[in-house]
């Protein structure tokens, strides 16, 4: 196996694991996600809430997916723009000095704004190398 | 590539929608879809006239540090401890108000919340800039 495929490997075992571990997490409890979507300020209640819902089994099929190499570049494309979104309305948040809970990992787990922004910020980073890796042949 | 993720996206929506249908815990769609008013201090006058309750959403060290005057303390955090004095105080002509810090605090939302649904109450609203527009009115403030 070459390198480049280890790396690819590598990354889209560790981005399953965490969108995996996200999903479950926030499918605990989607009533409670959807408050800490709405606390966000970017959405109103009723697409917060249908988002919370959502959410979940996307993360949790794109884990999936970047398992699978036929659908690890589409899997990896969705997950780059996921955290994108992540990383844009956490900045957005810490900006506006809010006081909330980011909700990354389901309710009850508070994480700091910055951190949390630092922490989607490196996803981004890793989900992007991993679907360019993917992409070229 | 695209058609895959697209297959992705939509694939994605057939769990959710049961989960947004039978899930235990899942979002109260009427409240979702019918959100409690956020209004601002300065718009309050502009509500048709009732008498207000006032309900406190922060931890009961920052109410005891001061409060709007006949406010109650009520909180998540001990909310059994604070409900019976909400139920004694309310009375059906009372417009409900509740406020925490202000800014982003989200207290004042889950309390909100919970008193709609446990009270079915129906004039209640949140003051979205709460305590920290609260504070500066001189002699609104009871220590």
């Amino acid at each position: 196996m070459s390198p480049r495929r280890i790396v690819i490997w590598v990354l889209a075992i560790a981005l399953a694991a965490i969108l995996g571990y996200a999903g479950t997490a926030k499918l605990r409890d989607p009533a409670a996600f959807a408050t800490d979507i709405e606390n966000f300020q970017l959405l109103p209640p009723g697409p917060s809430a249908l988002l919370a819902v959502y959410l979940p089994w996307l993360e949790l099929l794109l884990a999936a997916g970047l398992l699978l190499p036929r659908w690890r570049a589409a899997a990896g494309l969705l997950t780059s723009l996921l955290f994108a979104v992540f990383t844009l309305a956490v900045g957005l948040a810490w900006a506006r000095g809010l006081d909330i809970t980011c909700g990354c990992f389901g309710h009850g787990t508070p994480t700091a704004l910055p951190w949390a922004f630092l922490r989607n910020l490196t996803l981004l980073a890793a989900a992007t190398a991993q679907t360019c890796l993917s992409l070229i042949k | 590539m695209f058609r895959r993720a697209f297959l992705l996206l939509l694939l994605a929506l057939v769990p959710a929608f049961f989960t947004g249908w039978m899930h235990p815990r899942r979002p109260v769609w009427n409240e979702a879809f019918d959100p409690i008013p956020v209004v601002k201090l300065a718009r309050l006058p502009a509500l048709p006239a009732a008498p207000a309750l006032w309900i406190d959403a922060r931890e009961a060290d920052a109410f005891a540090r001061g409060h709007v005057p006949g406010a109650l303390n009520l909180n998540e955090t001990h909310w059994e401890d604070g409900l019976p004095a909400v139920i004694d105080a309310w009375s059906p002509e009372h417009r409900v108000i509740v406020y925490c810090d202000g800014g982003g605090c989200q207290a004042s939302r889950a309390v909100a919340r919970r008193l709609r649904r446990e009270l079915a109450l129906t004039r209640i609203v949140i003051l979205g800039d709460g305590w920290t527009a609260l504070a500066p009115a001189a002699g609104k403030v009871a220590p």
